[in-house]
């Protein structure tokens, strides 16, 4: 019997009492949970037991770069915060929900544990209304 | 496995003539294996008493929760720590930034306290628990998890062969959400508990207190009911009790859960001084 660790539960609590869009990634960089706002802005959902692997989600999002130029997986803002472990900042161009292209800067960093583990990535997705 | 209940009151200890039943002295527990070996869970002021009737025995192991004051108050009272050839092993959560020993000695030093944690005359031993998933002590399995309250936290499940205790004194599995989640993956503390034939959880407060509480780190009784069902234990034991709760109080917050017929587990909430006793055929005692 294992249950999700510490830090991803109390990060899905916060996300799920915020308005902003949060995605959030294990350790491994597989999607474990979509908060509403992020739901509603990328039409991306996630079930309680289901994950999503980077890929995956690039490809249901149709990410490519801010300049419209396509990403490599190493590119990706998630893959690129699980190997620095830092933050990463980047805007990138998605596919909402609606079929509209979305510009988002995407903020990126990873959940370090207390004894020094990465075991968590955040991403927060800022619409960005003025460009397109 | 027995299960002695030695401080059952949260916060602040709460000696009195209105708390004489539930019980004054904060978190501590005693959990002996069938061949003797013994385990104290946590260190709060009720750790005294039982430090004054231990005898025979040449290793103890003291399991901390977390470091706030009512889980470790009792730590420097405990008589065997001051036994030469004694062997006392505490394990306890470290932060990011200091070690269990370091952690420690905030409190046992002065201006605090007038003893140091070198001058204790046993064979004392410190192990940090954040990296552990679980260790054995003799006959005894220990499992670890951090659970939700604030600063590091853990939460301890230990197994005498097919018998199960759990316990999470501190512990807001619901903080931030209206219900504990469907998935109990996704609930603190649920591993440790799952199936657990006794759990000894935090019911600090009640539904009408917990708004004006939240972020404290402890359970209302409704969440500590819902944590209980969905981790299937077969005795729920509600631990920790506010120290405004008197035991008329506790009496008529309890009582209508020890009548419920519809849970699929016993409730007995946590008195001072009641012992369980786990087997393969279930839990005797309260």
């Amino acid at each position: 019997m294992h249950g999700r660790g510490i830090e991803l539960i109390l990060m899905r609590q916060l996300a799920s009492c915020l308005s902003m869009p949060i995605l959030l990634s294990d350790g491994r960089g597989e999607l474990v949970y979509v908060n509403e706002p992020a739901e509603q802005l990328l039409g991306i959902t996630v079930g309680d037991s289901d994950t999503l692997s980077m890929q995956e989600l690039a490809d249901q999002l149709s990410m490519r770069g801010g300049n419209g130029a396509p990403l490599s997986h190493d590119e990706l803002p998630n893959r690129a915060a699980l190997l620095s472990g830092r933050v990463v900042q980047r805007r990138v161009q998605v596919r909402a929900s609606d079929g509209r292209n979305l510009w988002l800067d995407a903020t990126v960093f990873p959940l370090i544990s207390p004894v020094g583990e990465s075991v968590g990535i955040v991403s927060l997705y800022w619409e960005v209304p003025d460009e397109g | 496995m027995r299960v002695r209940l030695w401080g059952t009151r949260g916060s602040l200890a709460t000696p009195g003539g209105d708390t004489m039943r539930y019980g004054g002295n904060t978190s501590c527990v005693e959990v002996r294996a069938e061949d003797g070996t013994t385990l104290v869970l946590d260190a709060g002021t009720g750790i005294y008493r039982l430090g004054q009737g231990l005898s025979d025995f040449d290793r103890l192991d003291i399991l901390l929760t977390h470091l706030h004051m009512d889980h470790i108050q009792g730590l420097g009272f405990f008589e065997p720590l001051f036994e030469p050839g004694v062997e006392v092993h505490v394990w306890g959560p470290e932060s990011s930034t200091l070690d269990l020993r370091g952690r420690l000695s905030r409190y046992l030093s002065p201006p605090l306290f007038p003893v140091r944690l070198r001058d204790f005359r046993c064979s004392l031993t410190l192990h940090d628990v954040m990296r552990l998933e679980g260790f054995r002590i003799g006959p005894l399995e220990v499992a670890i998890a951090p659970v939700i309250h604030p600063g590091p936290t853990v939460g301890y499940r230990i197994s005498e062969g097919a018998a199960a205790l759990a316990y999470i004194p501190d512990h807001e599995p619901a903080l931030g959400l209206d219900r504990l989640p469907q998935n109990p993956n996704w609930m603190s503390g649920w591993a440790l508990a799952a199936n657990a034939d006794l759990l000894i959880h935090d019911a600090q407060y009640t539904a009408e207190e917990y708004p004006s509480h939240v972020g404290w780190g402890h359970s209302s009784l409704d969440h500590v009911l819902q944590f209980a069902t969905r981790a299937q234990v077969k005795t729920l034991v509600p631990f920790h009790h506010d120290p405004s709760h008197t035991d008329a109080m506790l009496d008529g917050i309890f009582g209508e859960w020890v009548a419920r017929r519809d849970l699929a587990f016993h409730v007995v909430p946590a008195m001072e001084g009641a012992t369980f006793h786990l087997d393969p055929g279930g839990v005797k005692g309260g």
